[in-house]
């Protein structure tokens, strides 16, 4: 038997390709290994807030204001669960239907078709990706009131409620789709269609046997995902008075309404784990369907002038609603300041340092997080990896006030048992809520990358430096770190970006500890009305976004 | 390479101890303020006070239910060293529990005894109108002349209030009080029958007014006057006449320090000079009522002598579990 590889490092046998156990030993653990060790802390990180909103439920807090106890039936009734669950539902039904059937035209349109304007307004319609949903959801509602530069002359109806959030949330989740259908059809060849075309199979039969098929999985996967983003979107329909499960659940956090939240983010994560669950079976699914045949793009067909139009004026929307708009109101509400007597600008220099604060700290414990279950699922192309990568895609899937509310709810009622709420302030005060909140809700923006990374990977030199005496320290720094430091630094990258943006868990979580980034600074001065300060933020946040977006989409065109 | 693992950990001491000795001064140097004003209110008002006498402060901001049921939950452990409450009622529910220490006489005596704590644990700093913010357009024969009339069915859907928030808590303590139990539960889901319309906070429904979306918002007076800086708008405030005075309350913001804070002293100067002149003259500039004796409020606020004001005992904002507890069975908490 000729050996290919190391062998297994349990078993010992002979020949074992390159993943480090045998597939007799896949449960063994890779003993007793530090990747191992961060995995199994990651996995309970992931769990804790779960563990949080149930052990809330059973058990809830005792509040300082409400004389009358409940228990965990009562809660669910008087909190409205049920009605605020399926409110939710159908906002996220209807933003799913309205975001496929927009992203797949624009999909269809950029990867099939060819219309003048076509090479900068496809990529310019994914521009939306940057815009918060929740400084997109300020702006739009102030400016399509009655009293807004949009809304007053065009005579609209007050912009709030469910209504609104249909539309905001259409607007930031129509690029998602459009990316995933894109990809689906830059993928497909278009040998097939050629040949039922060369047979003399008309338009409609050869959209049903061709396309339909290919584009099934996307679609699947684009609608799961989107109903899942405005299932815990939390920022829009906060801003939009819409009365949804996530806007109830942070209102009922911040009263410090305990087992009432603990009620209201059960329902929501029995919602939200089905679709979790079904957003990776399916992914998994799209993995094999990756197409058998090289793919061979398809001469792109002209629009006719109807067509054109009208992919025009979609193009239009999404743009002009999801940046243009924004950045033109933000840019507008900062010169009312400026020309304004006697306003004075809130100075962004804490902002500033405490999002600097923020991306640092999400960073830190994101990449800490991240590495452990990357390495593994990296290393190990078997059930353990697979189950492993399940796992952070999971966590990173659920809703930030859900993440939020639970690590809260497990660390009062550990607190508790240790008598008198010293630990609870310890954890609070100290940051390390907020930091296992960031790392639960973004460790899968790190996870890809930096699995990428641990797969490329020449075990060859660790076993080298092995023989020649390197302790494991030595080999991880000197070897393992700068083969996977690109991936490092892409993975910290979308890591503090997305923390930059982030609301819920910086609100509910690092409040305790006095940070107030921008994310926060455009909340609040939203709420007292104080525009001037909003459009500030909001342009500085938006350009940083902004950036971020343009270099991955510049990353897209090149790979 | 047993050198460089035995290296390694003394490394990291050199790094780390001047680090930690560093951020243990600066914590011990530093005041902890719970805050639940905003920071856009009171954020520039504190750190003038806090540049005047030469404090570090740590302001952490969030709701005033939130911050006092967060102190309550960390007890003794609790690192904030003083409470800024938008609402007496919740200090004096942290005092009920002896949360809260005694407060020298020396500051207490500035303000006049229904501004502060009976027991002496806390004292008012400013204060805060319950109005009627209402469009233009309406008539004044149509104003309404009471709260009660605001479940008239011509207001169907028109006013916004926000029920999460701490004033309208001890807006409805006060009414339970004026107007009895039955009554205020009977008025509050008339209310809700006639779809007044919930907001999370007290600005957004000045707005809200702007923008037409309603007509009538139930908020505090100074954020129109505070809107009125940067937007322009028609939205006018309005208090009640005599006969619907319970609809005027004045609302006090107070202090309180935590009765195990090592920083006590320093929390005793910081509420100090807030109560001086200068300190009660930002808080004018800013269009609320300044709560010591004889400092001058904002001249374009009208004067507290014309406004039948409805007066209560400080006692009756501490019972907000009831007015929780009602506001709960009437499903708008």
């Amino acid at each position: 038997m000729t050996s290919t590889g190391p062998g297994c490092q349990h078993c010992q046998l002979p020949g074992t390709p390159t993943p480090p156990t045998c597939r007799q030993c896949w449960w063994l653990p890779a003993l007793p290994t530090t990747p191992a060790l961060l995995t199994v802390l990651t996995l309970l990180v992931v769990v804790a807030p779960l563990v949080g909103i149930v052990v809330g439920l059973l058990d809830p807090p005792p509040q300082l204001f409400a004389s009358v106890p409940q228990g965990p039936l009562d809660l669910f009734v008087t909190s409205g669960a049920g009605r605020l669950l399926l409110r939710s539902l159908l906002l996220a039904a209807a933003v799913a239907g309205t975001a496929l059937v927009l992203g797949t035209w624009l999909a269809w349109a950029e990867q099939r078709c060819a219309y003048r304007g076509r090479g900068w307004l496809a990529p310019a319609s994914l521009l939306p990706l940057a815009t918060p949903s929740y400084l997109l959801a300020a702006v739009l509602r102030q400016e399509l009131s009655p009293g807004g530069a949009l809304g007053g002359p065009l005579g609209l109806a007050p912009f709030t409620g469910v209504p609104a959030a249909w539309l905001v949330l259409s607007l930031v989740c129509v690029p998602y789709v459009q990316l995933l259908v894109g990809a689906a059809l830059a993928r497909s060849s278009a040998a097939e269609e050629e040949a039922a075309r060369s047979l003399g199979v008309g338009p409609w039969r050869r959209w049903t046997t061709v396309w339909l098929p290919r584009l099934r999985p996307a679609w699947a996967a684009a609608l799961v995902l989107v109903a899942l983003y405005a299932l815990g979107d939390f920022g829009a329909v906060a801003v939009l008075d819409c009365p949804v499960i996530t806007w109830r659940l942070y209102q009922a956090v911040e009263l410090m309404r305990l087992g009432e939240a603990a009620a209201l983010g059960l329902a929501l994560l029995l919602a939200t784990l089905p679709l979790v669950v079904l957003a990776r079976m399916i992914g998994g699914r799209r993995r094999g369907t990756g197409g058998l045949t090289l793919a061979r793009p398809a001469a792109r067909r002209p629009l006719g002038p109807l067509a054109t139009t009208a992919t025009w004026v979609l193009h239009a929307f999404i743009i002009g609603g999801g940046v243009v708009i924004p950045v033109i109101a933000l840019a507008s509400w900062v010169l009312q300041g400026l020309l304004s007597e006697g306003w004075q600008f809130a100075s962004l220099a804490e902002p500033l340092r405490h999002s600097l604060l923020v991306m640092a700290l999400g960073c830190v414990s994101v990449l800490a997080l991240a590495i452990g279950p990357a390495w593994m699922s990296g290393r190990s192309c078997n059930r353990l990896g697979r189950w492993v990568e399940h796992g952070v895609y999971c966590g990173g899937a659920l809703p930030g006030v859900l993440l939020a509310t639970g690590l809260t709810l497990l660390a009062l009622t550990v607190s508790r048992q240790f008598g008198d709420g010293g630990l609870y302030a310890l954890l609070g005060s100290s940051g390390v809520l907020l930091a296992l909140g960031y790392a639960g809700r973004f460790i899968h923006e790190a996870f890809a990358p930096l699995r990428a990374a641990a797969q490329a990977v020449d075990h060859r030199q660790g076993d080298c430096a092995r023989t020649l005496g390197a302790g494991p320290v030595r080999r991880a720094w000197c070897i393992h770190v700068p083969a996977i430091a690109p991936g490092l630094g892409v993975a910290a990258v979308l890591a503090a970006v997305a923390v930059l943006k982030e609301l819920p868990i910086t609100l509910l979580l690092g409040g305790s500890i006095g940070l107030r980034p921008l994310s926060y600074r455009i909340w609040e001065r939203t709420e007292e009305m104080l525009l001037p300060d909003v459009g500030l933020s909001g342009l500085l946040l938006l350009g940083l976004a902004l950036a971020t977006v343009l270099a991955t989409l510049r990353i897209r065109r090149h790979v | 390479m047993a050198s460089n693992h035995s290296r390694i950990p003394r490394m990291y001491l050199r790094l780390l101890l001047p680090l930690i000795l560093a951020v243990s001064a600066w914590s011990q140097d530093t005041l902890v303020i719970a805050s639940g004003r905003g920071e856009s209110l009171v954020g520039p008002i504190l750190a003038e006070a806090a540049e005047a006498i030469g404090l570090r402060l740590d302001i952490r901001y969030g709701s005033t239910p939130a911050l006092a049921a967060q102190i309550a939950a960390e007890g003794r452990q609790s690192p904030v060293d003083l409470f800024f409450a938008q609402e007496a009622g919740y200090l004096a529910a942290l005092a009920r529990v002896d949360l809260l220490a005694p407060l020298p006489e020396a500051l207490l005596e500035q303000v006049a005894t229904g501004y502060r704590d009976p027991g002496g644990r806390w004292v008012g700093i400013s204060g805060r109108l319950r109005a009627l913010t209402l469009a233009a357009d309406i008539p004044l024969s149509e104003r309404p002349r009471s709260l009660r009339d605001l479940v008239h069915p011509r207001w169907r859907g028109q006013v916004g209030w926000a029920p999460g928030n701490a004033s309208l808590h001890a807006h409805v303590s006060v009414l339970r009080h004026v107007w009895g139990e039955d009554d205020t539960e009977a008025w509050l889901r008339a209310m809700r029958e006639n779809q007044a319309r919930v907001y999370p906070r007290n600005g957004p429904q000045v707005g809200a007014v702007d923008r037409g979306e309603i007509r009538i918002a139930w908020v505090n007076h100074y954020y129109l006057h505070q809107i009125r800086r940067t937007t322009e708008g028609t939205a006018v405030n309005h208090s009640f006449a005599d006969a619907g005075k319970e609809g005027n309350l004045m609302l006090v913001t107070g202090m309180g320090i935590r009765s195990d804070s090592p920083r006590r002293a320093a929390a005793e100067r910081l509420i100090a000079w807030l109560l001086t002149a200068e300190g009660q003259a930002r808080f004018a500039a800013g269009y609320e009522y300044p709560l010591v004796t004889g400092a001058p409020a904002h001249e374009d606020l009208p004067s507290l002598a014309d406004i039948p004001l409805t007066v209560v005992d400080a006692s009756v904002l501490v019972d907000l579990a009831a007015t929780v507890d009602l506001l709960r069975r009437v499903g708008l908490q």
